[in-house]
């Protein structure tokens, strides 16, 4: 460790760029020289950080250094891909370092983080690919983490709150899905922001579309709710709104996708709006998910391609109609 | 001169393309519309105003996702496959990784144009996969394990989609471009 240590000083006086440390460090590693972070292996003084790998090889880190000359501590950070080297402070670092830990450290530090830490956590919580006993701890702390800020007007939270409804929903079973219409209540808080409002319905209908449904109207509150935000969405004024045209055509494919007593009006409300584009964007997402649920229920599959179809022909009578009478 | 085609973007805007700082939607990483980049080559397929409408809906689903990749440390970059669901046990999309051209060739896809004949894309070897990410070019080369972070897993090659392959799609007629997808070649990865 102190051979190692005496490499990092050299490569330091010699003023050396961070990239030229990084390679030094991982030469050294290949040669199954070992340092690491958590051990005073550096020497003071000189360094502002050092850069290096995990024991796998896997991540890129940058230990961080105090120079007052006197006191010693590093802390040890996730270098971003990119390699390149950063400075950081006291309040990024521990932000930054919470990427190192495995998943039960993240866990475990999820529960009592706040702030910008917080936040860094539950969004890199998405990308976990959790044990079954760890999915049932994280859907509470995400839980916990969505009710309490899905009223926020901060950003970066709100981002950090799309973030925990993905996880949340995505680790879901679909016979729970219920309760995420629950987030769409307005009786007990005020009105969504429409981004939160738009993970909610992207999820409920990525759920449904990785769990097909045989049964009409399993979840006829949801489908109920859904119907009456997509009517909303689908105003004119609304629809051509960023954003709006998004949540309206996901809209419309969860309430097909949970095969909602609302699908034909649904699909009938997407054909008939006065932008034939948006028509053609749900026809387009109904005739991906009958495809996508083909291998997994092709009675499903079968269902949603007659709906398609059946709208299809009963729009093109409607405008041939309404040719006809001028 | 000829050129590797190192990056892709859409542009943000119709119009002509300034040779500096033309907004763009790009999978920069991370995915975000409000970056600029200088162009030095550009295709269009002159899209209509219900394809574009169609992108737009593409890019606003999937952004929210790729802000969540920047608030946090865990990357949202993919280099092959061009475009990866992350995914749930019963098989929910949680989000999903592109590659800069990955992002491009979804967002036409969704606009009803396929660009390349995906099982078409040539295999590469390790060197010309670095020659596209010269930034993180040693990891790619030395650590295996670090590969497979990218989607690259193995000793290659790989069908890597490279942004010259969409330039070179792009460079046919309009019709042509609405009609077939490209079937590119190794040597596209440089333009003209």
């Amino acid at each position: 460790m102190a051979e190692m240590g005496e490499e990092i000083y050299r490569a330091f006086s010699e003023n050396l760029s961070g990239a030229e440390i990084l390679k030094k460090l991982v030469r050294e590693k290949a040669r199954g020289r070992e340092w690491g972070w958590g051990r005073k292996t550096l020497p003071t003084n000189v360094a502002k950080y050092a850069l290096g790998r995990d024991d796998d090889g896997e991540d890129q880190y940058m230990i961080l250094m105090d120079v007052d000359g006197k006191r010693e501590h590093h802390r040890t950070v996730k270098l971003p891909a990119s390699g390149d080297i950063q400075s950081f402070d006291d309040d990024e670092v521990d932000d930054i370092a919470s990427s190192i830990f495995d998943d039960d450290t993240l866990l475990d530090r999820l529960l009592t983080a706040t702030g910008k830490s917080q936040l860094s956590m539950i969004c890199d919580a998405e990308t976990l690919h959790l044990e079954q006993s760890q999915k049932g701890r994280l859907s509470a702390i995400l839980w916990k983490f969505i009710v309490t800020n899905l009223n926020s007007d901060n950003p970066d939270v709100l981002v950090a709150v799309g973030s925990a409804i993905r996880k949340y929903v995505g680790m879901l079973s679909v016979d729970r899905i219920g309760e995420v219409g629950a987030l769409l209540e307005t009786d007990s808080h005020p009105m969504l922001h429409l981004d939160i409002e738009l993970e909610i319905v992207k999820m409920t209908y990525r759920k449904f579309e990785a769990n097909p449904q045989v049964a009409t109207d399993r979840f006829a509150k949801l489908g109920e709710r859904f119907w009456e935000t997509a009517q909303d969405y689908l105003r004119p004024r609304f629809l051509g709104r960023d954003k709006y045209a998004a949540g309206a055509s996901l809209l419309i494919a969860s309430i097909v996708a949970m095969r909602s007593r609302f699908s034909d009006q649904a699909l009938a409300s997407a054909l008939a709006s006065p932008y034939s584009w948006f028509g053609e964007k749900v026809i387009a997402d109904l005739r991906n998910l009958a495809d996508r649920w083909k291998f997994k229920n092709a009675e499903s599959s079968d269902w949603c391609i007659r709906l398609v179809d059946d709208a299809m022909k009963s729009h093109n009578g409607n405008i041939g109609a309404f040719k006809a009478s001028q | 001169m000829p050129s590797f085609v190192r990056h892709v973007g859409l542009s943000a805007a119709s119009g002509s393309m300034a040779a500096s700082g033309v907004s763009v939607h790009q999978m920069g990483p991370p995915l975000n519309s409000s970056g600029t980049i200088k162009v030095d080559v550009f295709g269009t397929a002159d899209l209509d105003v219900g394809q574009k409408q169609r992108i737009k809906i593409f890019k606003d689903t999937h952004e929210s996702e790729h802000l969540a990749r920047k608030l946090g440390k865990r990357k949202g970059y993919v280099i092959c496959p061009h475009v990866k669901d992350e995914q749930e046990e019963d098989g929910t999309r949680v989000f999903t990784r592109f590659s800069c051209v990955g992002f491009v060739i979804e967002a036409y896809k969704n606009a009803g144009i396929e660009l390349l004949v995906l099982n078409a894309i040539p295999s590469i070897p390790i060197d010309q996969v670095c020659r596209a990410y010269p930034d993180i070019a040693e990891e790619l080369k030395d650590h295996p394990k670090i590969r497979g972070r990218w989607g690259i897993e193995g000793d290659g090659p790989w069908p890597v989609a490279l942004c010259g392959y969409v330039i070179h799609s792009l460079n046919r007629s309009v019709m042509e471009i609405r009609k077939t997808a490209y079937s590119p070649q190794t040597s596209d990865a440089i333009f003209p």
